[in-house]
């Protein structure tokens, strides 16, 4: 219990006002002078107390004043509950964010804390600020007389104001309570709460709060937040120079912010040095030292920039989503499934892939074309739980801080095309299952073959790796646009897809996000998962205030875990035979589809390995076309290539495992009958084909079908 | 003729494989009662010169005989005529045989497995006729090179007395077999159709009846009240004989033919422009209606806020024709099929041939197909004559492709082999008169030939068409064509899966 400190107060008054009373009552009460001393005494005693009596009046009635002035100040009623502002007093706090090995990747604020406990600060800034601007901090009782004589000195000689006689607790008081203005009334004010906070707070909090709260320029609020803002560094690597400079801010950080005014800067270090040596904190030597060090200035880069700007950025909407508040400087822990590492090196992938992009800028269809204009966006997640390992929202945060990665929409040709497959495999449809190449109408749409193919046969999985059209526009009319819709949803597609039949080829523009899922679902044999960033949300006590562990996932199964294979290792033909060829031995271990959308304007290249499902954009954000040549083959692959390389010597891989019920057997890429001399397919058992032979077959080797007779 | 006495006794005695006719021919008879010497001279002259310029493509190391007629031929000149014992060497020459058959058949260029099975099939086959197929057959491989097959029917003549010849699979065989058959006076039948020009008693054609095949598809056409079929054709078919046939009998029978369109099979834009024209998608009348159908799908790209793109504008096709005759194979018809529905043509009768023939045809075909009729010359697989092995596919009228070839090969050849050994079997008589026999010949009982004979009164072979209608997964035989029977009989007891 709080001793009521008003009252105390009003006590103390009382007492001291009825001392006056009684001194006042013996000196003028008692019998006069002239009834037994002189006259001339008595005309002396008269005048005296003629002036003791006008001194008294006047005294009274500039007490009177005085109590009123003061009562109506309010310094009459100041009580100790004022002070509970900076008594319990908490700390601001920046949101962290970390990643999934508790590393600290981002930071949400308005303003920049960073707080530091006591012990934490270094003795040396300690000294530097004591000596500037409270030499006996630890020897009064929240205000130092000596200084106020010493500051009016001082002041008298400049003829200004140039030095304030306030102690430490004294600036606490004015930062936390009062007004900046200087006036009297204030001044009793800080004053007496200055006297009373000393009382209820050691030295030594007082100082952490000091050394904490106050603003520092940059946007900083106390010293470990202004030693990263002005010289990019923990304060626990600053130099004596340096934290020099830090002390001299406190006076004020507007003047001497080393960014804007270097020389009044230095000029302010030098002070704090010299009063340094002055309180004999640090010898003369230091103080040359120190003086002719020099002092550089950087503010550090922005943690949300440095590693994975865009996820930050998603970090922060995806947290005020699910806590319906604003995160900024609210201390909370936000933990996340970023993988640092892994992202850091993807960065570096992205960032050494400046010539690839500059290749791929050559392709465009405009003139003189700009490196700068191919943009990339990349997600990688982790396919059991649907965790962001790492992102990719653009090439260059700087330049761009559009999310790609979850928000631009573009059309993923192709690469859509696993679920027209999954869906009609689903229906019945095998692998080895012919169809014939030829133009095709659906509604009012003629899609096209990218290399104009026609009057060819190709086996359903033949026409999957090697990325043709018009069997899977045939395919997706069969199953039913809608069912394939539906598939899409079931898989993790969020984004409405256009009822129209160029959505089988991937017309319909998604996410890169929604591309994620879908092949996340598929690597996850089936279970659709949904792509998350966040683990946990904790306040800075540690109070839980979201877990994942706690919102389970809703984890559909989209497709039975054979119909999944079969999809998988279709993709890992696209590496042995087809459209990512050029990359055949990755077909051991990996496992993905490209996509090219209309002239190349968006390039994908979607794909897994038995750990990670990866994807990757390749674009302009303008829309810009390609030449024939380009393509996700060209364009997006190698990106996912070297991307993949990284994050395999991270979360290393092997082959997918079969599941149970499939069978495998060679068989004719473009007829689909059994053949020794033909490729590996897989199928749900009961269903691998029967015939080895067919008469397309016969057809292609000979020329001619039944033509012995009448020849 | 005593003179000559000891001598052709000691020649039956000695010769190969009794080498002997029978007996003197009525026709043979007459001759010597025409007087001798005109008489060997016509026969030397129509003949014997024949023989002679044959003898011309025996190997060098070939060493006539004076014992054996043919040989002594050889030797023979028109004024030997004067020499009373000319004409009986060159009428025994003639006569001369071994009751074997000369089976010349391009071997070498079948596959391996094909020649197998037909060789296999068909020793079985002489083997279950009561025949020895080492003593009866004489498989000669041509493989394909008329100039070689001079010089094979050489030796088979010469050295080995072919009683008769079966060959001619390909026309430029055909047309060898033929000239040689019809000038040596030596039966053959022909597994072709007949070549123009091409018409002797000793020649037999055998094989399918392409006129009966097209005549069934233009009467079912108008049966169909089809009265204007488009006749789509791959360049270089060898189809056109029975393309001829449909035009012919299309005209007779007062059904409009537009083409044949030409079209190279291996060229999707040769494709592409036939069909363009039969459709009439480019046709400058329609240049209205192009513009508004530019401006449509500029508006519809506008709205979708895509580009435009000037490949989705195709006119819808215009049909001026009921039905469109597709003279190519299963796969370039379900390509064909495929760039219909690509120009909006859903329905729109096809007629097809042969060829069409394969389960490829009906396995997840496209609409269109449905409902469409081709012909063939074999009805359905379960019922193949010569005990003729067909493992169905599907159905009864489907086998695995790789039967397909053997199938047809053995049939063909099985029947010319049970007509050759109905001629050869019995009383041996002399070659000349082997044609008679043929003539007379048989078909194996059953219903899939149904004709009295196996030959018509032309030399023609009988053979029935099949008509069958395309559809779901499966074919069914809508009817067969007796070349016999004046109607058609429905099949309905065959229906497919």
């Amino acid at each position: 219990m709080k001793p009521k400190q008003g009252n105390k107060f009003k006590s103390l008054l009382h007492v001291r006002m009825n001392k006056l009373s009684g001194y006042l009552k013996s000196r003028f009460l008692r019998a006069p002078p002239w009834q037994g001393n002189s006259y001339r005494r008595t005309r002396k005693s008269r005048l005296w107390l003629t002036f003791l009596g006008i001194l008294g009046l006047s005294l009274l009635s500039t007490g009177i004043w005085l109590f009123l002035w003061l009562r109506q100040t309010g310094v009459t009623h100041l009580d100790s509950s004022r002070l509970s502002a900076i008594i319990d007093y908490q700390h601001a706090d920046n949101t962290l964010v970390f990643d999934r090995k508790g590393e600290k990747i981002g930071e949400f604020y308005s303003d920049y804390h960073l707080f530091l406990p006591f012990d934490k600060i270094p003795p040396l800034l300690v000294k530097a600020v004591l000596a500037v601007e409270d030499r006996h901090f630890f020897e009064h009782r929240g205000i130092d007389f000596r200084g106020i004589l010493r500051a009016l000195f001082v002041s008298l000689r400049s003829g200004s104001f140039t030095q304030g006689g306030s102690t430490i607790t004294q600036q606490v008081v004015r930062n936390f309570l009062l007004t900046p203005e200087k006036t009297l009334e204030r001044k009793i004010k800080e004053a007496l709460l200055s006297l009373q906070l000393e009382r209820h707070l050691s030295k030594e909090r007082i100082l952490e709060i000091y050394l904490n709260a106050l603003f520092l320029g940059q946007g900083s609020y106390g010293v470990g937040a202004a030693a990263e803002r002005h010289f990019g560094k923990p304060i626990d690597q600053l130099e004596l120079h340096e934290l020099a400079l830090i002390a001299g801010l406190f006076q004020s950080p507007s003047r001497y912010n080393p960014h804007r005014a270097p020389e009044q800067a230095k000029r302010r270090q030098t002070q704090v040095l010299k009063a340094m040596v002055a309180a004999r904190a640090i010898s003369q030597s230091d103080y040359r030292k120190a003086i002719k060090r020099p002092l550089v200035y950087q503010s550090q880069g922005s943690l949300n920039a440095a590693f994975a700007p865009h996820f930050i950025d998603a970090i922060q909407e995806a947290t005020e989503k699910l806590l319906t508040s604003e995160v900024k400087g609210k201390g909370l822990r936000i933990y996340t499934t970023l993988d640092l590492a892994l992202q850091k090196d993807i960065n570096q992938v992205i960032s050494d892939a400046t010539p690839h992009f500059q290749q791929v800028a050559q392709k465009l269809l405009i003139k003189n074309p700009d490196e700068k204009l191919i943009e990339t966006a990349a997600l990688i997640l982790d396919q059991k739980n649907g965790e962001i390992l790492a992102m990719i929202g653009g090439r260059d945060f700087a330049r761009s801080q559009f999310n790609r990665a979850l928000k631009a929409k573009r059309a993923p040709g192709s690469a859509f095309k696993p679920i027209v497959y999954a869906q009609a495999l689903q229906n019945g449809s095998k692998w080895s299952d012919v169809s014939l190449v030829a133009p095709i109408l659906i509604q009012d749409y003629r899609p096209q073959n990218s290399s104009g193919e026609y009057l060819s046969e190709v086996t359903l999985y033949n026409a999957f790796y090697r990325s043709v059209n018009t069997p899977a526009v045939e395919l997706g009319q069969k199953v039913g646009l809608k069912n394939v819709i539906e598939m899409a949803k079931k898989l993790g597609i969020r984004t409405e897809l256009k009822n129209q039949a160029g959505t089988l080829l991937g017309g319909s523009e998604l996410t890169l996000l929604d591309m994620a899922s879908l092949y996340a679902s598929i690597a996850n044999y089936g279970e659709a998962i949904e792509p998350r960033m966040i683990t946990q949300i904790t306040d800075r006590q540690g109070k839980v205030l979201y877990d994942a562990a706690e919102t389970p996932q809703k984890r559909e199964k989209a497709l039975p875990p054979q119909i999944a294979y079969l999809m998988i290792d279709a993709m890992q033909a696209v590496f042995r035979y087809g459209t990512a060829s050029p990359y055949a031995e990755w077909a051991g271990f990996a496992a993905g589809k490209t996509g090219t959308s209309n002239e190349a304007r968006d390039n994908w290249f979607c794909g897994m390995t038995s750990r990670l499902t990866s994807v990757v954009w390749v674009g302009t954000d303008s829309n810009l076309s390609f030449n024939s040549a380009a393509g996700a083959h060209t364009i997006a692959l190698p990106l996912w290539i070297r991307i993949m390389q990284k994050a395999r010597q991270h979360y290393p891989s092997e082959n997918f495992p079969v599941p149970e019920g499939i069978v495998k057997m060679p068989v004719h890429p473009h007829f689909g009958y059994r053949d020794e001399a033909g490729i590996a397919m897989p199928f749900i058992e009961g269903q691998e084909p029967i015939r080895y032979e067919s008469a397309f077959s016969n057809v292609r080797d000979t020329g001619v079908y039944r033509d012995y007779l009448d020849r | 003729m005593k003179r000559w006495l000891p001598f052709l006794l000691l020649l039956r005695l000695i010769a190969p494989g009794n080498l002997c006719a029978q007996n003197n021919t009525a026709e043979e008879q007459s001759a010597v009662s025409l007087g001798g010497a005109e008489r060997c001279r016509q026969l030397f002259r129509d003949t014997g010169k024949t023989y002679q310029e044959l003898a011309r493509f025996l190997p060098l190391n070939f060493n006539a005989l004076p014992h054996i007629a043919t040989h002594r031929l050889l030797r023979l000149k028109s004024e030997d005529c004067r020499r009373p014992d000319a004409l009986a060497t060159l009428e025994k020459a003639l006569r001369l045989h071994s009751n074997k058959i000369g089976l010349l058949l391009p071997l070498s260029q079948w596959p391996v497995p094909l020649r197998t099975s037909v060789v296999t099939h068909i020793n079985a086959l002489v083997q279950s006729l009561g025949g020895d197929p080492v003593r009866q057959l004489l498989w000669i491989d041509t493989a394909g090179t008329p100039g070689r097959l001079e010089s094979q029917l050489a030796q088979l003549v010469f050295m080995h007395h072919a009683a008769l010849l079966i060959g001619g699979i390909t026309q430029g065989e055909a047309q060898i077999l033929g000239r040689w058959a019809d000038r040596l006076q030596i039966p053959a039948i022909i597994l072709n159709r007949r070549l123009a020009k091409q018409s002797s008693k000793q020649l037999f054609y055998l094989g399918p009846d392409q006129r009966l095949l097209a005549s069934s598809l233009t009467r079912h056409a108008l049966s169909r009240g089809i009265r204007k079929v488009a006749i789509l054709m791959p360049q270089s078919s060898r189809d056109g004989p029975l393309v001829d046939h449909f035009m012919a009998q299309a005209k007779h029978l007062r059904l409009g033919v537009s083409g044949p369109y030409l079209y190279n099979p291996h060229d999707f834009e040769s494709i592409n422009g036939v069909l363009r024209k039969i459709f009439h998608i480019d046709e400058s009348s329609r240049g209205e209606e192009q513009l508004e159908l530019v401006r449509h799908f500029k508006e519809k790209a506008q709205l979708e806020g895509v580009p435009f793109d000037s490949r989705q504008v195709v006119l819808p096709a215009q049909i001026d024709v009921d039905a469109l005759f597709i003279v190519d194979h299963f796969k370039n018809v379900r390509h064909l099929a495929k760039t219909f529905a690509y120009y909006g043509v859903k329905r729109l009768p096809l007629l097809g041939i042969p060829k069409w023939r394969a389960f490829e045809l009906v396995d997840a075909s496209e609409d269109i197909l449905k409902g469409s009729v081709f012909v063939d010359y074999i009805g359905s697989y379960k019922k193949l004559p010569y005990q003729i092995e067909a493992t169905p596919l599907g159905s009864e009228y489907f086998v695995p492709s790789n039967e397909v070839d053997a199938i047809d090969l053995k049939l063909l050849i099985s029947h010319a082999i049970y007509a050759a050994h109905q001629a050869l079997e019995g009383k041996r008589v002399a070659r000349p008169e082997i044609y008679r026999r043929l003539e007379a010949s048989r078909p194996p009982p059953g219903d899939f030939f149904a004709v009295p004979t196996i030959f018509r009164r032309d030399h023609l072979s009988y053979w029935p068409s099949h008509l069958f209608t395309v559809g779901e997964g499966s074919i069914q035989m809508l009817q067969v064509w007796n070349p016999i029977l004046s109607d058609s009989r429905q099949d309905k007891s065959s229906r497919d899966r």
